[in-house]
C-alpha cells in the first residue's frame, strides 16, 4: 500500500464521514446516471385512473395528481438536481477563480476593480440576485445555472484571491519568474495547483447550496419548468394535495434533504483530509 | 472611533449604490421591448411609441438610472406596470410582515441556537451534545420550504392547533398574529438555529482552551463566572459575525417562507411580480430587501467595536 493511501485508510477510521460522503455521493451519481434503467416508469408517463395512488408494489412512492410515478420522477429529478448543482459551481468555479487569482497576481488598480464588483455582488442575499438574474432572461434550465453561476462567482473568487495571494509570495514563483516563465505560464503552472485544495472544499459545499436554491426557486415556479421532474416543484406541486397525499410532499423533501446532506459530510470530510494540520494529527 | 463608523457608512452607501445599479441594469438587460411584454399582443408601431415615451424607455440607458435612482432615493419607487399602484406604497404596507418575520425567526434561532451550543460545548461528548449537531446538521441541510410544509402537515392539518397561513396585524390581535407567525418564524430560523448553535459550540470550546481561561479558573473563579465572562463573551464575537451573515439568508429566506405560508410580505409580493413581469415591483421589491441586508450588516459590523473589548480598546 502507498503511503497516501495508508494514511487515507488511517485518516477514514478516524473520520467515517468522508466514506459516507464518498459512498452517498457515488450512489447519487449512479442514479442520475442509470435513471433511464433503474426508473420503473417514464417519470411524465400519465396514468389518469390511478391518480394520487398511495405507495403500492407497483408504485413504491406513490403517484401524483396525474397518476406519475413518483419514484420515477425522484430518480429523474436527481439527474435535474445533480447537473444543476455541478454545473453551477463549474461556472462559478472558473469564473471566480480567474477573477481571485487575476486579482491577486495583478494587484493595484486590477485588485481593486475586482473585488469591489464582488463586494457589490456580495451585498445581494444570494437567492435575490439569483431571482434578479431570472427575471432578466427569463425562467429556464439554463438561465438558471446561470443565474446561480453569478451567484456563487464571489465565493470563489475571494478563495482564490486569498490563497493566490499567499502561494505568490513564495520563493518558487520568484524562481518561476527568475528562468524567464511568463504570467499565464506562472499562473497556470505554479498558482493554480497551489490553490486548489481550498476551491475544491468550497465546490462540494457549493454543490449543496445550488442544490438547495434550485429546489427553492424550482418551488417558486421560477427553475425548472415543468413537466421535467425537479425535486422542488414536485414539493410545490404535492402542496395542493398534500392533506390527503401526505407521500407526495415527503419524499421529494427528504431527497433534496438527503442530497445535501451528502454534499455537506463530503465538504467536511474533505477539508478535513485536504487540512494538513488534521491528516498528521 | 469616528473613522471606522464613517468608513463603514461610506462602504454601505457604495453597496447600495452598487445594488442599484445591479437591480437596474439587470432587468433593462431584458430580451425583448418591455413594452411590447406589456401589451402583450400585436400593436401598431405608433401605440408602442406612445408607450415607450410614457415609461420612458426611449431615454438613454444613464438617464433613466439616473432618473430613476434619484426618484428611489426620494422614496418613490415608481407604479406598478400591470395595476398602475405606487410601488413604494405596496412596499411599506408589506415591509412590517417581512421585517417582522425575519426579527422573529433571528430571535428564535438565537434563543435555541446560543444556549444549546453552549451547553453542548459544556457538556463535549455526551448525548445532548452528539444529539443537538445531528438536529443540527439536519436543521442546516433541510430545505426550509420543506421544514415549512412538514410543520403544516403536522401542526396545522394532522394537529389542527394552528392555521395553514395567511397574516393578521398585531395591532388587530396579538394572540393570532403570534399564532400565525410561530411557524413561520421556525421554518426561517431553524437553519439559522443550527448554524447559530455550531457556531457558538466551536468558539466556547476553543475560548475554553485559552490561557487566560485556565488563568481565570486558576485564580479560583466559580465556574459560571469563568464561562459566563470570561470564555463566553470572547466566543460571541465569531457568533455575532455568523449571525450578521446568516440575517442576509434569513431575509431572502422570506421570499420562499411567505410563499409557504401564504404571508403577504414584500417576498411574496417580489415573486407574484415576477410571475406577471412587473418590474417595478421586482426592482422596488429587491432594493428595499437588498438595502435592508446593507443596513443589518452596518449594524452587525458597529456592533461589533461594543462586544469586541480588543476594538473598545483601540
Amino acid at each position: 500500500m502507498t503511503s497516501r493511501a495508508r494514511m487515507f485508510t488511517r485518516f477514514s477510521r478516524r473520520h467515517p464521514a468522508i466514506v459516507l460522503g464518498l459512498v452517498l455521493t457515488l450512489v447519487l451519481i449512479l442514479v442520475a446516471t442509470l435513471a433511464p434503467v433503474i426508473s420503473p416508469y417514464q417519470p411524465n408517463e400519465l396514468n389518469l385512473s390511478n391518480r394520487l395512488s398511495p405507495p403500492t408494489g407497483h408504485h413504491l412512492l406513490g403517484t401524483d395528481e396525474f397518476g406519475r410515478d413518483i419514484l420515477s420522477r425522484i430518480i429523474y429529478g436527481a439527474r435535474a438536481s445533480l447537473q444543476v448543482g455541478v454545473i453551477t459551481v463549474v461556472i462559478a468555479g472558473v469564473l471566480g477563480t480567474i477573477l481571485g487569482v487575476t486579482a491577486a497576481y495583478y494587484g493595484g488598480v486590477i485588485d481593486n476593480l475586482i473585488m469591489r464588483l464582488i463586494d457589490m455582488i456580495l451585498a445581494f442575499p444570494t437567492i435575490l440576485l439569483a431571482l434578479v438574474v431570472i427575471t432578466a432572461l427569463g425562467p429556464s434550465l439554463t438561465n438558471l445555472m446561470i443565474a446561480m453561476g453569478i451567484v456563487y462567482t464571489p465565493q470563489f473568487a475571494r478563495i482564490a484571491r486569498g490563497s493566490a495571494l499567499s502561494v505568490k509570495s513564495s520563493e518558487f514563483i520568484e524562481s518561476a519568474r527568475a528562468v524567464g516563465a511568463g504570467s499565464a505560464r506562472i499562473n497556470r503552472l505554479h498558482i493554480l495547483p497551489n490553490i486548489l485544495s481550498p476551491l475544491l472544499v468550497q465546490a462540494t459545499i457549493s454543490i449543496a447550496f445550488a442544490i438547495l436554491a434550485e429546489a427553492a426557486l424550482s418551488f417558486l415556479g421560477l427553475g425548472i419548468q415543468p413537466p421535467m421532474p425537479s425535486w422542488g416543484s414536485m414539493l410545490n406541486e404535492g402542496r395542493t394535495y398534500m392533506e390527503l397525499s401526505a407521500w407526495l410532499v415527503i419524499a421529494p423533501g427528504l431527497a433534496i434533504m438527503l442530497t445535501v446532506l451528502t454534499f455537506n459530510f463530503l465538504g467536511d470530510a474533505l477539508r478535513d483530509y485536504l487540512d494538513p494540520r488534521l491528516v498528521h494529527s | 472611533m469616528l473613522t471606522f463608523i464613517l468608513r463603514r457608512l461610506g462602504l454601505a452607501a457604495l453597496s447600495i449604490v452598487g445594488i442599484m445599479v445591479i437591480v437596474f441594469l439587470a432587468l433593462h438587460a431584458i430580451p425583448g421591448d418591455v413594452a411590447l411584454i406589456l401589451l402583450d399582443q400585436e400593436v401598431t408601431p405608433e401605440l408602442l411609441a406612445q408607450l415607450r415615451n410614457d415609461l420612458g424607455l426611449d431615454r438613454p440607458l444613464h438617464v433613466q438610472f439616473i432618473s430613476w435612482a434619484a426618484a428611489a432615493l426620494r422614496g418613490d419607487l415608481g407604479e406598478s406596470f400591470r395595476t398602475g399602484s405606487d410601488v413604494t406604497a405596496q412596499l411599506v404596507r408589506r415591509y412590517g410582515i417581512t421585517i417582522q418575520l425575519a426579527a422573529m425567526a433571528s430571535v428564535l434561532s438565537v434563543v435555541i441556537g446560543v444556549p444549546t451550543g453552549i451547553i453542548s460545548a459544556i457538556k463535549r461528548g455526551s448525548t445532548f451534545d452528539y444529539a443537538s449537531r445531528t438536529v443540527a446538521l439536519l436543521g442546516i441541510s433541510i430545505p426550509n420550504f420543506w421544514l415549512g410544509i412538514l410543520l403544516i402537515l403536522l401542526f396545522s392539518l394532522q394537529l389542527r392547533l394552528l392555521p395553514t397561513g395567511g397574516y393578521v396585524p398585531p395591532g388587530e390581535s396579538l394572540m393570532l398574529n403570534m399564532q400565525r407567525m410561530l411557524m413561520p418564524s421556525l421554518t426561517l430560523g431553524a437553519a439559522m438555529a443550527a448554524v447559530v448553535m455550531r457556531m457558538t459550540r466551536s468558539a466556547l470550546l476553543e475560548t475554553l482552551a485559552q490561557d487566560y481561561t485556565r488563568t481565570a479558573r486558576a485564580k479560583g473563579l466559580a465556574e459560571r463566572y469563568v464561562i459566563g465572562v470570561h470564555a463566553l463573551r470572547n466566543a460571541l464575537i465569531p457568533v455575532i459575525t455568523i449571525v450578521g451573515l446568516q440575517l442576509g439568508h434569513i431575509l431572502g429566506g422570506t421570499v420562499v417562507v411567505e410563499e409557504v405560508f401564504s404571508l403577504p410580505g414584500v417576498g411574496r409580493l417580489v415573486v407574484r411580480a415576477i410571475y406577471q413581469r412587473d418590474y417595478p415591483v421586482v426592482q422596488g421589491g429587491v432594493l428595499v430587501l437588498a438595502a435592508s441586508y446593507v443596513l443589518i450588516n452596518l449594524l452587525v459590523d458597529l456592533l461589533y467595536s461594543v462586544i469586541d473589548p480588543r476594538i473598545k480598546y483601540d
